[in-house]
């Protein structure tokens, strides 16, 4: 199938996904080091003087997050990242592996973060109300969507004209 | 085959294929996302509690007011700053737009019209993203030379406007679905039963106002056959019409009436308290997408594809 043959959709879906793959793979490099400074504050304490991260650590604390938390949201975060990235790869070559099923998994799992992340982290540290985090939600629905009902064909076809 | 069974065939291919293309995909990813943050944009205070809901109320209802003003060309040069406005709201001299505001945020679920009061403004700006490659991304492939032993021009070009309106008004629908039923279960000032006739309101008034900016795209579609320099146009005369009368109204204030060329000028009456006004602008909404329609059928008609 020739480049052209590809629906402009998919290649738009693949822009997407590099986006918020990027998106994602930021938010999880924070979790990792947010992770790695409570760990340092559980062990040492807040330390004195104008610390700028006193009171924002002092809620995380105070919800009663554990590193372990934080890290376990970044590896959601990481595995995101890169079955979004490298469904990028599959939906430009209408692979039904690739693209369709990893595409379906880093949803899921992007999904998954989101979910996560509002049921473990404190407000103040989404920056958001629930609209923006239904916001957040939205992209993984309707990857998931166009991935099974819109272009589905798309992938069967490839996989077909491989096979013969 | 009946031209009527022609047009609803061609309303179905539209939105499937628009739903397989890359600007179709980005009209309904940015229409969904966009909408969602303008209503985030209008909850977050309260949610957060920044805000009280009377605080909110107060300082939307001025808001809001100075928009009408600015929106009926009714603020004058003296109006420099928000204050003075505000004062002549209040004392007299607009005291409709007072009413008008006190409507929007006080009689009717405030956070609901705050959010299609800016969906109104936005959304001119991003239903060209569904319709700039209606027609034109089928002239610049050549490929509409298959369909037209098969069918009619007009056909073509009525179906493909039927789809991108059926498609945009889906999306407004699943917007505003969204919204009352998130304002019904976090915000308890908002109730249900307030909620849903206010949502049926002003989706009529988003309903109305879809018309005439769709029916733009479709012309402009229609008239150059480069999809990207379709698109430039639609927004660029959107985005123009308004500047321009704003900034030559303060030359010479007739010339502040250019808003009218599109539906900028009367829009924001599709929520209008008085009825009369509302059936007006939906009038108005359909005679200005009826007259975009026509010039998009004579240029395609005559078009050498």
């Amino acid at each position: 199938m020739a480049v052209n043959d590809r629906p402009g959709g998919l290649t738009a879906l693949s822009v997407l996904n590099g986006f918020f793959a990027l998106s994602v793979g930021g938010a999880t490099i924070s979790r990792f080091v947010v992770s790695y400074k409570l760990m340092d504050v559980l062990e040492n304490g807040l330390p004195g003087g104008k610390w700028r991260g006193r009171n924002y650590y002092q809620k995380l604390l105070d919800e009663g997050l554990t590193p372990l938390d934080l890290q376990i949201l970044g590896v959601m975060g990481l595995i995101a990242t890169v079955l979004l990235l490298v469904s990028i790869w599959g939906f430009l070559k209408q692979n039904n592996v690739l693209g369709r099923w990893l595409g379906t998994i880093g949803g899921v799992a992007l999904a998954c973060f989101s979910v996560f992340s509002i049921l473990w982290l404190p407000q103040d540290f989404l920056r958001g109300s629930g609209l923006s985090i239904a916001r957040q939600m939205f992209y993984p629905v309707f990857l998931i969507f166009m991935l099974h009902v819109i272009f589905r064909r798309d992938f069967l076809i490839q996989r077909q004209d491989l096979s013969t | 085959m009946n031209k009527t069974r022609h047009i609803g065939l061609h309303a179905i291919k539209m939105i499937s294929h628009s739903m397989r293309s890359g600007s179709g995909v980005a009209f309904i990813f940015l229409t969904i996302l966009i909408g969602l943050s303008l209503a985030n944009l209008a909850v977050t205070p309260i949610e957060l509690e920044l805000v009280t809901v009377e605080e909110l109320q107060d300082s939307s209802a001025r808001a809001i007011g100075v928009a009408l003003a600015t929106a009926t060309l009714r603020a004058s040069d003296e109006d420099d700053n928000q204050g003075t406005l505000t004062s002549r709201m209040e004392n007299g001299d607009l005291i409709d737009l007072g009413m008008w505001a006190r409507y929007l945020v006080i009689e009717n679920p405030m956070l609901l019209s705050i959010t299609v009061l800016l969906l109104g403004v936005v959304l001119p700006l991003l239903l060209p993203l569904g319709s700039f490659t209606v027609i034109s991304g089928d002239v610049q492939h050549r490929t509409v030379r298959y369909l037209l032993p098969r069918t009619s021009r007009s056909s073509i070009l009525i179906g493909r406007w039927l789809g991108s309106m059926i498609l945009a008004w889906s999306l407004i629908i699943f917007l505003l679905c969204s919204v009352v039923i998130y304002l019904s279960i976090m915000i308890p000032s908002e109730s249900l039963e307030d909620l849903i006739p206010w949502a049926g309101r002003c989706f009529l008034a988003l309903f109305f106002l879809t018309i005439p900016y769709v029916s733009l795209g479709i012309l402009c579609s229609a008239t150059f056959s480069v999809p990207m320099v379709a698109l430039l146009a639609t927004v660029g005369s959107t985005i123009g019409v308004p500047l321009l009368s704003l900034s030559l109204q303060e030359a010479w204030e007739p010339l502040g009436n250019l808003l009218y060329l599109l539906p900028w000028g009367y829009s924001h009456e599709l929520l209008s308290p008085t009825t009369s006004k509302v059936v007006e602008a939906s009038a108005y909404c359909l005679l200005h997408g009826l007259l975009f329609l026509i010039l998009a059928l004579l240029k395609f008609r005559r078009a050498d594809l």
